[in-house]
């Protein structure tokens, strides 16, 4: 199922009042433009599991609270 | 991220996008040609392309996003005086809405059915932005239609350039094409005509101050009219973009109601500056409180240019998008024209 990514990223900015910020945080953790994940990006585990644990950081928070 | 890193990250694409704002806010001064929105926007797009590796950028840029556009409306809202607003005459808020109507309907219709864009997204920014205000709606818009990058970069060029086609237009032919088959326009309807039809507060201003220094106070109040309707326009495009996108990415539930929340929070600082710069006689202060105004919006601006690539620009999509706005420009004056011939005397 595609498109994973894209929610992780879009609940990291929903949660986050400064969310340019957000996004630019999970960039420089991840080296990579995670805008460019869209609902047709091909799921990928190991780049999901980095992401949460940024997500996490980011958030600030213990628990990645979102059903994938 | 430790903080200090975080302080560190930030520094070069805050500093950048500041020494852009300032110098566009200085040239502002030699005359009014130079729209300090106009060299902040265009500057930072060349100088975001003199630069091969962008990421350095992310943070600083991120930050004047997230924290300059609530502080650039807030300072935006001082330089609206609705008492101004409240005294023109009825048929120009009509006229004002049936142009915002004519804007969004022919960008996109030529669009979709003419050039068949399916992203209709860049369609919706285009024509809020050509309606209510330019630059500073787009800035607006971006979390309410969670509008992409190279989105953001379209509109921002359709705009720019219609709005340099429109300002000559309005200011050295329009009025003596009408001269020859309607008879000479009244302060009053070029006032209307400028107002109503010109997608930037600074393009207003040069048309009018180039036909006649008598037609700026009115020509502006009627661009504040238009400017007040940023959110309500914003809520506009995201309800649109989210049922009529076409093959552009929707928002997700949690996505749109962040959004909303933020639409309340910047009507709040914008109509709540505005109102009370109106009513309490505060209104003296916005021309002290203008440069900032000018340096911190632009700073917002500059952000979205530095990391645009130029590459992505010459994208057939992005000139037919400038193409359709000119189009509408072209229909909005033509109508403007008759109406104000008829109802503004």
């Amino acid at each position: 199922m595609a498109g994973r990514l894209k929610k992780i990223v879009d609940h990291v900015k929903a949660r986050s009042f400064f969310n340019n910020l957000a996004i630019s945080m999970l960039n420089m953790k991840l080296n990579t433009d995670v805008e460019r994940f869209s609902d047709n990006t091909p799921d990928d585990p190991e780049l999901e599991k980095k992401l949460i644990e940024a997500a996490k950081e980011v958030l600030g928070k213990d628990k990645f609270d979102l059903v994938l | 991220m430790k903080k200090i890193n975080m302080l560190i990250a930030i520094l070069p694409g805050l500093f950048i996008a500041f020494a852009l704002s300032f110098l566009g806010e200085r040239l502002s001064h030699k005359g009014p040609l130079y729209d300090a929105f106009f060299v902040a926007f265009i500057g930072s797009i060349i100088v975001g392309n003199l630069i091969r590796k962008k990421s350095f950028l992310w943070m600083g840029t991120a930050l004047c996003k997230d924290l300059l556009i609530p502080v650039g409306l807030l300072l935006y809202g001082t330089q609206v005086n609705f008492a101004e607003v409240i005294k023109l005459k009825p048929a120009i808020f009509v006229i004002s809405l049936i142009n915002a109507f004519l804007y969004f309907s022919v960008i996109y219709l030529c669009n979709r059915y003419l050039f068949k864009i399916t992203n209709n997204k860049i369609s919706f920014l285009s024509g809020g932005a050509n309606s209510i205000c330019g630059v500073a709606a787009t800035a607006v818009y971006v979390p309410f239609a969670d509008a992409k990058e190279d989105e953001v970069t379209g509109t921002l060029l359709a705009i720019v350039i219609t709005g340099l086609i429109a300002v000559f237009s309005t200011a050295y032919v329009i009025p003596k094409l009408m001269g020859k088959f309607m008879g000479t326009l009244t302060n009053d309807q070029y006032s209307a005509l400028a107002g109503t039809t010109l997608n930037q507060t600074g393009a207003v201003k040069l048309a009018a101050q180039l036909y006649n220094e008598k037609t700026v106070k009115v020509a502006l109040a009627i661009k504040n009219f238009r400017t007040s309707l940023i959110i309500p326009s914003a809520l506009f495009i995201m309800f649109l973009a989210q049922n009529w996108g076409g093959t552009a990415e929707k928002m997700s539930a949690e996505l749109k109601k962040s959004a909303v929340r933020y639409g309340i929070f910047i009507a709040l600082l914008f109509f709540g500056a505005s109102l009370i710069f109106t009513f309490t006689g505060m209104h003296k202060y916005s021309k002290v409180i203008e440069p900032w105004f000018k340096v911190i919006f632009g700073m917002t601006l500059a952000s979205v240019g530095l990391l645009c690539n130029i590459k992505k620009i010459f994208k057939k999509e992005i000139f037919l998008n400038i193409l359709s706005s000119i189009i509408a420009w072209a229909i909005v004056a033509y109508v403007s024209v008759i109406t104000i011939y008829l109802y503004v005397k």
